[in-house]
């Protein structure tokens, strides 16, 4: 056999694609189908139940509209269905149906968890971060300063009367107490300091009464919030190199080293 | 008969207008000893099913055997592929409702359901391997007269898109856009697909020969 288009020149491709076409007509034309074909298609034809009737095929038409819904149903527990002998079974990426809420439980709660993961991992960074912590806490100071001013307002005038052992009776530690401003100015002395509570409680300070101070008692016209007050010691805590600021007093930059 | 290369361009005439519609197949599609015309009623629409098979099988059912007898090297099988497309074409007559449609949705069908018994026998063939060597299979006495040629034999050692390209076109006569159409591809694609086929045809005949 010689392949046409072999080492010649122009028209190379055509002659043997015409090889081609000629080899496949000679090995084709060997090929002769039965004389039964007709017969047989006509056979498969009738063999098929679809097409006995308008009637079978319509009601195999619903059938299989009505099974195909079945089955895509979401099955409960995690069955799989079970396919019909004779025919094999899907792979396992085609059996896989979308997953699908069981019920407006399933559709409320995962919404709601997604929502309360969202929100845990913004309030984590939040925190996190050092400026915002620190923005937060101010923020929050402010406010609960401004709510427990405002409370302390509304109380003076009702300051507790605290009873001395000697039966004299201290004055309202509203009035008295000149705490406040001496903690809100920290670069006041000392000295001024002691002669202002001296002046405004002689029995808390030379007394040696058994009467709670009123710069140690807790009293919400007087201080601020609690907080301070803890946070007086440590301010007072010599630090070399260390100049108060007023805004050691919310203590928010009490802890850190080296600040000023 | 034409020229595949030249099938690409625009009809003129109206046997070649009566070519491109299908109406006339090409090349061995078209049923030996029947005229190069449309046979009288092909084109209708007011045909039945049953009758819009015979009139198919009469004229197109040979070609079609041939076809699928390239495609999976069984005259058998070939055959119960062709009648499995004419039992479909039968029940989607009412949607077809025209000879033209018709023998498009058979050549699709026939390549279609060639493309399933061939992955079917490769499936059966990679199981089967445990089977004794000297116990030839029943298709083995199909393959020989198939085999014998050297074209045919090249023809199997392509990948199963060339093998139908190049049987589409220089068997079946078909134009690119025919092909395309038949195997669900682009114009482009068919154009690689022949081109290497042939390429990979010269070189196993070249090696076979020489």
């Amino acid at each position: 056999m010689v392949i046409p288009g072999h080492g010649s020149g122009g028209g190379k491709g055509r002659e043997f694609a015409e090889f081609v076409r000629r080899e496949l007509h000679r090995v084709a034309d060997q090929v002769g189908p039965g004389a039964d074909g007709l017969e047989r298609i006509r056979e498969k034809i009738r063999s098929r139940p679809a097409h006995e009737s308008p009637l079978a095929a319509a009601w195999l038409a619903v059938s299989g509209f009505l099974a195909g819904r079945v089955r895509r149903r979401p099955s409960g527990g995690g069955q799989h269905t079970v396919p019909a002998p004779g025919v094999t079974p899907a792979p396992r990426e085609a059996q896989r149906t979308p997953k699908r809420p069981q019920g407006w439980r399933g559709a409320i709660l995962r919404p709601a968890v997604a929502v309360g993961v969202a929100a845990f991992a913004v309030g984590l960074v939040l925190v996190a971060v050092p400026p915002v912590r620190q923005e937060i806490v101010q923020l929050t100071k402010h406010g609960a300063s401004a709510v427990t001013g405002s409370g302390g307002a509304s109380a003076q005038g009702q300051g507790s009367h605290v009873r001395s052992s000697d039966g004299g009776v201290s004055q309202p530690s509203s009035v008295t107490s000149p705490t406040p401003v001496a903690r809100s100015s920290p670069t006041t002395s000392q000295a001024a300091t002691r002669t202002a509570s001296e002046a405004a409680s002689p029995n808390a300070t030379h007394g040696g009464s058994s009467s709670p101070s009123p710069s140690v008692t807790p009293s919400p016209g007087v201080t601020p919030s609690p907080t301070n007050g803890r946070h007086r010691h440590r301010r007072r805590r010599p630090r070399p190199g260390a100049s108060v600021s007023p805004t050691s007093s919310h203590g928010t930059k009490i802890g850190r080293p080296g600040v000023g | 008969m034409r020229e595949p290369e030249d099938q690409d361009t625009r009809p003129t005439n109206v046997t070649e207008t009566l070519v491109a519609s299908g109406a006339v197949m090409p090349g061995a599609l078209r049923a030996p000893g029947t005229a190069h015309t449309a046979a009288p009623g092909t084109a209708r629409a007011g045909w039945s099913a049953d009758r819009a098979v015979t009139e198919l099988y009469s004229l197109h059912y040979k070609a079609l055997v041939r076809l699928a007898t390239l495609l999976v090297r069984d005259t058998p099988t070939a055959e119960e592929v062709v009648q499995d497309a004419f039992v479909a074409m039968h029940d989607g007559w009412q949607r077809l409702r025209d000879a033209e449609n018709a023998l498009a949705y058979l050549r699709q069908a026939v390549v279609n359901r060639s493309r399933s018994v061939l992955r079917h026998r490769t499936v059966v063939d990679r199981n089967m391997q445990q089977a004794p060597p000297d116990m030839p299979s029943a298709e083995h006495g199909a393959f020989i007269l198939l085999e014998r040629s050297a074209v045919v034999a090249a023809l199997r050692g392509l990948p199963g898109r060339q093998r139908e390209a190049i049987v589409l076109r220089y068997y079946g006569g078909l134009s690119e856009a025919e092909i395309a159409a038949v195997m669900d591809i682009s114009r482009g694609a068919v154009k690689s697909h022949t081109a290497r086929a042939m390429a990979a045809l010269r070189v196993a005949l070249e090696q076979e020969l020489w």
